[in-house]
């Protein structure tokens, strides 16, 4: 149990300072990140499951934008849905055996930035946001890239220490076994 | 630990770039022409149908325009010199004046190849 | 030396590998990071259009440290006021108190003497061509009030002699005008560069880094390039069509235009515009439009309407503004179009 505090709130303390850095990287879009921060949230959602991946994702939106001054702001309510429902469907489309962390990153990377628009929608009122949204998705794809890699490079990190016990056989849908560390 | 690459991942990708990239190539097609009439940096009406339409402002009756689907005239002034009624028809980047009325009729958001022009 | 083991060969290829995937990363990234810097989001400018200095006004302010459209509504405000202030048809201006004193001296504040006198100096420059005293004859030939109509010759002779920049007289020490010979002011061809130099004095005091231009019935203020660093694209407008003739880049300055095609009337086939010639109180002939580039928007427009008035000497225009610091197009009469060395440098896109 200890061990599990410890791991979530180092990934947690790692996730924030992803997500402050990124801020001051530009991001070629009107709104948007780069979201390298959700990294840690993909690959909690893999190795271990939705509860934690939440639980770090919504921690870390909310450390991150207290850090950077953006907390409650419409920025922050982005990155919370946005990487909470990231978590939700990263950790449900990892039990089926389809997809690697490259295609479950950028399922993440979709719903996160969908459900983004649909905050966004409330706070700029015009459709005309919407027109982005492809340009987005593209640039998604290559941050999920990013964070599919950085995620599994963590994951064989963490594996190698005390911690990595933590990635133990999940629950999984009673169609195929799989192994998992 | 689950794989880097998955069985699907690539076939996911290319079939969301399939999807995307028509609509970010077709973004920018024809829209319509929207007159609008502005009195002190207020858009006070617009249009996009064609047909014969009163400017009012606070009840008052300033003129009338009148609307092609392509160009927009001045029909009828309440201003003396009726200057804006003698610039006839004008076509999308035009505008007409009336000074005394203070009103300005133009189109919205028209894509020039200019910012402005000197005359 | 040992032969290298199968084993070793299969670690040192495995590290090679490594090694160029994560130099291939390393390019990627930092060329979506440097993507990152080049597409930054365009500033977006705030437009504010209304009327104000009896024409159309178009107000286009980008700032990234106040509010644009506070900025722009406060140059709208200052624009209002000079309207008020310099039209002579409205009784409370200050023109209009000038030109009704009847001869004797008026007391004015630094900003109208300061207007009065530069108007007096670029007369002088432009050796009268243009002249702000000409408000006697544009009330006889009634573009004043856009009931034009023609005069007789005699009456035009007659009303000439009402006129004349000569006849200012300046009391600097205390800011006293007095005008004699019952001559008229218009500032018509200066006061609009007046205001939009004013404009874009406000718009600095605001924030120095603000960008954007202001234009006012024709004549155009440069307040600071486009996003920091683009030229603005100006057109000009072909004399005859509702579409440019040219395209002028301009990072900064001011440019104007004087037409033949602003206030005229017809009759019996002939043109009588507004702009008329001090010399002969007659619409000055030749010229169908001239446009002039200065780093201020006062020479801009008094320069403008001089050169309109000497358009049929093109060839003095063309050597002798760019010395008065105006680079000047000229569309003369027929269509046929001369422009200063000095203009073309204009119409280059860097």
């Amino acid at each position: 149990m200890v061990k599990k505090i410890s791991l979530l709130s180092s990934l947690t303390a790692l996730s924030s300072i992803m997500y402050i850095v990124e801020s001051f990287i530009p991001f070629p879009l009107v709104f948007g990140k780069w979201g390298f921060s959700n990294s840690v949230v993909l690959l909690l959602a893999v190795e271990i499951g939705f509860k934690e991946a939440s639980l770090v994702a919504i921690a870390k939106s909310i450390v991150g934008s207290l850090m950077v001054g953006k907390f409650l702001s419409p920025q922050f309510f982005m990155g919370f849905f946005g990487a909470l429902s990231a978590s939700i469907v990263e950790s449900y489309m990892s039990r089926f055996r389809k997809f690697g962390y490259l295609g479950l990153s950028v399922l993440g990377s979709i719903s996160n930035n969908f459900t983004q628009f649909l905050i966004a929608s409330f706070f700029i009122k015009s459709s005309l946001i919407f027109a982005l949204f492809p340009l987005m998705i593209i640039f998604g794809i290559i941050s999920a890239s990013a964070n599919a890699y950085i995620a599994k490079k963590l994951g064989g990190i963490i594996v190698e220490t005390d911690l990595g016990v933590l990635f133990t056989k999940k629950k999984r849908t009673p169609f195929k076994t799989g192994n998992t560390v | 630990m689950k794989r880097l690459l998955g069985k699907h991942d690539f076939l996911l990708i290319t079939i969301i770039f399939a999807l995307s990239i028509p609509f970010i190539v077709f973004q920018s097609h024809d829209r319509k022409s929207i007159v609008i009439v502005m009195r002190e940096g207020e858009t006070i009406l617009k249009v996009s149908s064609p047909g014969r339409y009163d400017v009012k402002w606070k009840g008052k009756y300033l003129m009338k325009i009148e609307f092609d689907g392509m160009r927009v005239r001045v029909v009828d002034s309440t201003c003396p010199l009726k200057l804006c009624e003698k610039m006839g028809w004008i076509r999308p980047g035009g505008t007409i004046v009336c000074v005394p009325n203070k009103v300005i009729v133009t189109f919205e958001n028209v894509k020039k190849k200019y910012d402005t022009m000197t005359w | 030396m040992q032969k290298m083991r199968a084993s070793d060969r299969k670690n040192i290829s495995l590290l090679r590998k490594e090694v160029i995937i994560y130099m291939f990363i390393g390019i990627a990234g930092f060329l979506i990071i440097l993507l990152g810097f080049i597409l930054k989001p365009p500033q977006t400018y705030y437009k504010l259009k209304d009327v104000a200095l009896g024409t159309y006004v178009n107000i286009v302010i980008g700032s990234n440290k106040i509010n644009p459209e506070r900025i722009a509504k406060a140059i709208l405000d200052e624009l209002k006021r000079l309207t008020v202030k310099f039209d002579p048809r409205n009784p409370k201006s200050i023109i209009h108190k000038i030109n009704e004193a009847n001869g004797d001296w008026v007391s004015v504040d630094e900003e109208t003497f300061t207007l009065i006198k530069a108007s007096i100096r670029f007369a002088q420059i432009t050796d009268g061509a243009f002249d702000p005293t000409l408000g006697k004859l544009i009330e006889l030939w009634g573009f004043d009030v856009m009931k034009p109509h023609l005069p007789t010759d005699d009456e035009i002779k007659e009303t000439l002699k009402h006129s004349g920049y000569k006849n200012v007289l300046f009391d600097d020490k205390n800011m006293r005008v007095k005008l004699l010979n019952g001559i008229k002011l218009d500032l018509g061809g200066i006061a609009k560069g007046y205001a939009l130099e004013k404009a874009r004095q406000i718009a600095k005091s605001f924030d120095p880094d603000v960008t954007g231009f202001v234009e006012a019935g024709g004549d155009i203020r440069i307040i600071g390039p486009k996003f920091g660093r683009e030229p603005w694209v100006v057109a000009i407008k072909d004399p005859r069509k509702e579409e440019p003739t040219d395209f002028i880049y301009l990072l900064d300055g001011a440019v104007a235009t004087s037409g033949d095609y602003e206030r005229f009337f017809e009759m019996n086939g002939r043109r009588y515009h507004h702009i008329l010639d001090p010399k002969t109180g007659y619409p000055a002939r030749g010229t169908w439009s001239a446009t002039v580039i200065a780093e201020d928007a006062v020479t801009a427009d008094a320069l403008a309407t001089a050169a309109f008035v000497l358009g049929k000497d093109w060839r003095f225009v063309v050597l002798e503004f760019p010395k008065l610091r105006g680079h000047v197009m000229l569309v003369l009469e027929g269509g046929t179009i001369k422009k200063s060395d000095t203009f073309k440098l204009f119409e280059r896109e860097e």
